[in-house]
């Protein structure tokens, strides 16, 4: 898988991003000109970028020579990144967390770095008129804010608009592996916020090998209390629901937890405004009393399935 | 045939002439532009034999849709769709308005030409008129498509999309109606059935939206009255009963805005304290300060209230307010064994948000210091202890915190 990667854009195994516009795409995939000029979203990824072309000027012999011996380097850092995780898996010295552990917290912002493992968008992107930032609040927890504009783009396509939205940074392995996490031992989601009232959405991202899946997004809402208390939310992982392209899907399915990519919370509730939200920590835990496993009926509305396609052809678990 | 073909092309020349960008370009503009304020008139055609005896025949959707109001100016306008709405005077664009314009384009031709154009001119005027959640209206929306003439009735119609674009205008009014949160009726079910037939895309977006809308109807745990009260004490008592997280807790109005006080501020003055807060204030140690800060924000639907609170820094060796008591089950393994217990369930053992207590909230009509002033007041009554404690004012605009934050 990682030399299939590696041979089909040398930039990915050499940890070059190419895209700043987007967490996903590695390759060039969203370098074109804005096309509404409205310099798209500040995000942190597009600044390093822009920071990167501004700062090339002519280079010197030395500097040649350690960018020609750099990719060596980088690889050889690789390495040792996969001879670590290989390590780490041989010594299972938390085996005995992996078979009891009750709960574990996946982020607790508690400082600037915390902070770091996340992607700030809004509809900005698209030609919108929202803002989102997220930043250190006086208590030193996260603080999402910024304001939401439902004003459609006049492109002539977009018929709607108005969202913000912050999403984790996908985790990496050796050799830019994409790595996920596997909560297949907890049920519930945890949260500790503290909101301004309105009512926001948790997305959940997981890996998936065809393209058609790419835009899978399981999803549920929460509801803000607001006032100066702190606010503790359980959401099952049964309630997620499957949507593609912010559109419900007729076929749900509950979500896959094994190989979660990334967790977001996105706000788009149609209205002109501002928004504050203060995050503790991001948590699962499991609770024996939940016995659902799905909350939506699924019912294959499709033509008749053969008999021996239980089983999935291809499970991304298999690479 | 060849004298169809001359006619059809003589159509295609006279749109030419008439609109310099087609009358492709004009339809489009009738479905997409939702802000065009200028009356766009076609330039004077030459009335010529060929234009007579084309009129006849020029059947698009523009020109018999305007016909009245080609008859009340006396002129050969072509209007679009839109137009019709934006004729109406803006303090008139009422329901009954709205069905009547939706009746009179019922009414001018039973094949119901060019309703495509007309419906989506008409979903993109409602919020004008204020029916944007009115099903009633959507149902007469549903009523302006000509009936049994989509269904498809034979094995090739159901085969292939059958009246595609006609389909997509009934998705993108239910689309409208999702948006706004309205459920469709079995009046609905009833038109859709008639105009497009039971397997059919609008129908599947129904039955869809009858399965999805149910399911999350009643999620949110802080209801609010749809519509909201318009009274500010009402929208207060809502949000204040919403914040302070406990049924027992006290709501009291200090000052109405037509009470005699003497105070200038003209204001209504509302609070809301908990009988443990009320504790807490009691227990307060006399030499600390309590704060008085704010203004806050707080959404109740699309309505923002703004709100103070009464609080204190966080004393050494209290315990800190809204820490819970965490309680677990004991087994054999963690028996007696904290740390051990924390390694294992470590969402259990987040620490709190070094925070001191709270002891009232409330909600003033202009959120400004003599109205607050008022409150302390109000509270001093209820809580003789407060009298003693020095009250400090730290006050902000909830805007001015939001920039201070960026």
């Amino acid at each position: 898988m990682m030399t299939i990667r590696a041979l089909r854009s040398p930039q990915l195994a050499l940890g070059v991003r190419v895209c700043g516009r987007c967490w996903r795409h590695d390759g060039p995939r969203h370098q074109r000109a804005d096309p509404l000029g409205t310099d798209g979203a500040r995000t942190e990824a597009k600044q390093e970028v822009d920071g990167a072309e501004t700062a090339a000027r002519p280079k010197g012999f030395r500097t040649k020579v350690v960018e020609f011996f750099r990719p060596a380097g980088n690889a050889l850092n690789e390495v040792r990144k996969l001879a670590n995780e290989t390590f780490t898996q041989m010594k299972r010295d938390d085996l005995e967390q992996l078979m009891f552990e009750d709960s574990r917290i996946l982020w607790k912002f508690r400082g600037p770095e915390d902070l770091d493992q996340w992607l700030v968008t809004s509809d900005k992107e698209m030609g919108g008129k929202s803002e989102a930032y997220l930043t250190l609040s006086e208590n030193n927890t996260a603080f999402f804010h910024g304001v939401t504009n439902i004003e459609v783009p006049k492109d002539g396509v977009t018929r709607y608009s108005g969202y913000a939205a912050m999403r984790s940074k996908q985790r990496k392995a050796a050799f830019n592996r994409r790595s996920q996490m596997d909560l297949t031992p907890f049920n519930i989601l945890n949260l500790r916020v503290r909101g301004d009232g309105r009512s926001y959405m948790i997305t959940l991202a997981p890996e998936s090998y065809f393209s058609s899946q790419w835009d899978d997004l399981w999803c549920y809402f929460f509801f803000t209390r607001g006032g100066p208390h702190w606010q503790d939310i359980q959401i099952p992982f049964s309630k997620f629901f499957l949507t593609s392209k912010g559109r419900v899907q007729d076929a749900q399915s509950a979500v896959p937890k094994d190989r979660i990519n990334t967790i977001g919370i996105t706000l788009g509730d149609k209205i002109n405004g501002p928004f504050e939200l203060e995050i503790d920590f991001m948590g699962v835990t499991m609770d024996l009393t939940h016995k659902e496993e799905f909350a939506y009926e699924q019912y294959y509305q499709g033509p008749r399935r053969k008999r021996f396609t239980k089983k999935p052809l291809l499970s991304t678990k298999d690479w | 045939m060849a004298n169809l073909t001359r006619i059809f092309s003589r159509q295609m020349q006279l749109c030419a002439r008439t609109f310099p960008g087609g009358l492709f370009k004009q339809c489009r503009n009738s479905v997409y532009t939702t802000c065009s304020g200028a009356l766009q008139k076609a330039p004077a055609c030459p009335s010529g034999s060929y234009r007579q005896k084309t009129a006849q025949l020029h059947s698009s959707s523009q020109h018999l849709a305007a016909k009245d109001t080609q008859e009340r100016n006396d002129s050969r306008a072509l209007v679009l769709h839109q137009q019709i709405f934006e004729d109406i005077d803006p303090e008139v664009r009422t329901k009954a308005n709205f069905l009547k314009v939706l009746d009179n384009f019922t009414k001018k031709d039973i094949r119901r030409r060019g309703h495509v154009e007309f419906i989506y001119a008409a979903l993109a005027k409602m919020k004008d008129f204020g029916v944007q959640k009115d099903l009633e209206v959507y149902n007469k929306i549903f009523d302006v498509f000509p009936k049994e003439v989509f269904v498809p009735t034979n094995f090739i119609q159901s085969l292939y999309n059958h009246y595609p674009r006609q389909q997509e205008t009934g998705i993108a009014i239910l689309e409208q109606m999702e948006y706004h949160g309205v459920m469709p009726s079995a009046e609905t079910a009833d038109l859709i059935i008639k105009v497009f037939g039971f397997r059919s895309h609008p129908m599947k977006k129904f039955r869809r939206i009858l399965y999805w809308f149910p399911k999350f109807r009643h999620i949110n745990p802080y209801p609010l009255p749809d519509p909201l009260p318009t009274d500010p004490v009402d929208l207060a008592r809502l949000a204040l009963r919403r914040m302070a997280d406990d049924r027992k807790a006290e709501f009291k109005i200090y000052q109405r805005e037509d009470d005699e006080t003497e105070s200038q501020v003209k204001t209504y003055v509302t609070s809301i304290q908990t009988v443990e807060q009320q504790k807490m204030l009691a227990e307060h140690p006399q030499d600390v300060p309590v704060y008085v800060e704010g203004s806050f924000r707080l959404w109740l639907k699309d309505k923002q209230v703004y709100y103070h609170i009464l609080r204190s820094d966080l004393l050494e060796g209290t315990k800190e307010q809204g820490m819970k008591e965490k309680e677990w089950v004991e087994d054999d393994f963690t028996k007696n064994n904290e740390e051990r217990r924390r390694w294992l369930d470590p969402v259990a053992f987040v620490e709190n948000v070094p925070e001191g207590p709270v002891f009232a909230i409330c909600i003033t009509g202009s959120s400004c210091q003599e109205s607050l002033n008022t409150w302390i007041k109000g509270l001093q009554e209820d809580n003789p202890a407060l009298k003693k404690i020095p009250v400090i004012f730290k006050l902000s605009s909830a805007s001015t915190q939001l920039a201070a934050a960026q």
